[in-house]
């Protein structure tokens, strides 16, 4: 024990390796011979040397094979568990609830778009229908002028033709009045009456006016014509220049009506081709949507039946 | 030879299996050898070792080159085969007709079959000793590891440990005999502390 000195306990550690020189050898075995501690020692380095020592165990065959097979399908998992990790496809999900609910909603709008389309090309007929009516009016106030009779065959002229004449029995009445009031203020009763004609016929001349409309604009019209039909030469011959003022009242708020009509229609058309691009992207974006959906189902199924495959392996 | 390994290395990195392939071919023998040594037998053995490689692949990314990679390899082989060891031991504590551990309770590797021949006392317990040394080898610092396994699992040379290390031949054989007996002393007090 007491001469146990650095030297041996250097030595004994390498002993084992047999790579000494002859003299340190000696050195080592002439001392483990009488001291019982050392050679413990020395026999547990070996025994940690002999464990440590690999060499004698063979690898069996198949090893190096199996584990690049494993390695490979290893790395297929991997690639796998990433893709199903991202984004995308951890709320998959959801984007396909999503896109299901969009589809639905989609479906809706369409359905209600296509509602008030047909809404407006009933709209559309109605003024083109009122339009007809107007001209129809126009050219038969055309045909009073020329006749200088209130001669109709319907019966919104019909009713033209009586309130011109009650408009004739109301000059007659308040022909000397009207002969003292002035011509320019006559003038301006005129345009008076025009104006507010063209004001209601803007107003009651709606897309959903029918042509009924336009006859109560005539009527109207009429009814004004008393008050214009204050001509100061109404002396000799009254009638004839009262409905001559008529008329020309009549074809001024016709023509303001048609003038109406015809943007009100403008209009309408501009609106209805509105809808019909509103109506295009709605479809489109819709058939996105659908190709998505599609799409994303077919991934859903593509991954689950790789997965099922790499478990089966 | 170190630069080829290093660029496998790089490689294997990089996720190319062919090149891991070729990084863990010289090194297949020892790791399964470990997980033999561990275990004692060849089916537990060969399972470990394989999970010991594919483990290798998955953490190749966290090599720094800050020692060799050798060393670095044999540490996760023999800390993945005690663990593997560990928790086959826990499961078969109670089931276990032959085996018998030094303790049960305690984390340290055993041998499974007890050697009930005619031996030496001091030979018995030398072979209990011994047990431990797996565990021991991962409580002993880097540089003593890492010349243990150079030396005595990878068995080379004194000039190509010098070489390898780039320190000389006194050093290598001064380093050597402090390592071992560094590890001697770990599993003596493995060994004690496993006798209380």
């Amino acid at each position: 024990m007491n001469h146990c000195g650095h030297e041996i306990k250097e030595l004994l550690p390498l002993y084992v390796d047999h790579d000494l020189t002859e003299e340190e050898m000696l050195i080592v075995e002439n001392h483990i011979k009488d001291c019982e501690e050392c050679h413990i020692d020395l026999e547990l380095y070996q025994s940690i040397h002999d464990e440590l020592d690999l060499d004698d165990i063979k690898l069996p065959e198949n090893f190096h094979h199996e584990l690049m097979n494993k390695l490979a399908l290893e790395n297929e998992t991997k690639e796998i568990n990433a893709y199903q990790t991202s984004f995308f496809v951890k709320y998959m999900r959801y984007i396909n609830l999503v896109a299901l609910f969009t589809v639905v909603v989609f479906i809706g709008l369409a359905g209600l778009n296509r509602t008030s389309k047909s809404d407006m090309e009933l709209a559309t007929f109605d003024t083109s229908t009122t339009e007809r009516v107007a001209t129809e009016s126009t050219n038969e106030s055309s045909a009073n002028e020329e006749v200088t009779t209130s001669e109709a065959s319907t019966s919104e002229e019909e009713s033209v033709e009586m309130k011109s004449e009650v408009a004739v029995m109301q000059a007659e009445e308040t022909s000397e009045e009207a002969m003292l009031e002035a011509p320019v203020a006559n003038e301006e009763s005129i345009a008076e009456t025009t104006t507010e004609n063209t004001a209601e016929t803007m107003q009651e001349t709606t897309a959903d006016s029918t042509a009924d409309s336009t006859a109560e604009n005539t009527q109207d019209s009429m009814l004004e014509a008393p008050a214009v039909a204050v001509e100061p030469t109404l002396e000799s011959n009254e009638k004839m220049m009262i409905t001559a003022e008529e008329d020309m009242t009549v074809d001024n708020s016709i023509n303001n009506s048609e003038s109406t009509l015809t943007t009100n229609g403008t209009n309408a058309t501009l609106e209805s081709e509105n809808i019909v691009n509103q109506n295009w992207f709605l479809w489109m974006f819709g058939g996105i949507l659908v190709i998505v959906l599609l799409g994303s189902l077919v991934v859903i199924l593509l991954i689950k039946k790789k997965s099922a495959l790499n478990k089966k392996s | 030879l170190n630069d080829i390994e290093n660029k496998l290395i790089e490689k294997a990195k990089n996720g190319n299996q062919e090149a891991f392939g070729q990084l863990i071919f010289n090194y297949e023998q020892k790791i399964y050898a470990i997980a033999f040594k561990v275990f004692k037998n060849e089916t537990d053995a060969y399972d470990v070792a394989q999970e010991i490689c594919i483990k290798l692949f998955q953490k190749l990314d966290q090599f720094r080159f800050e020692s060799s990679f050798s060393t670095w390899l044999y540490r996760i082989a023999t800390n993945t085969a005690i663990d593997e060891y560990r928790k086959q031991k826990r499961k078969s504590t109670h089931e276990s007709s032959y085996d018998e551990p030094v303790d049960s309770d305690n984390d340290s590797v055993s041998l499974q079959i007890k050697d009930e021949s005619d031996t030496p006392e001091e030979a018995y317990l030398r072979k209990e000793k011994i047990k431990y040394v797996w565990d021991a080898l991962n409580e002993i610092t880097e540089d003593h590891r890492s010349i243990i396994i150079l030396k005595d699992i990878e068995q080379k040379s004194y000039e190509e440990i010098s070489i390898e290390l780039d320190i000389g031949i006194g050093t290598v054989k001064s380093r050597l005999a402090r390592a071992r007996s560094a590890l001697k002393k770990v599993l003596s007090e493995l060994w004690e502390h496993n006798l209380l």
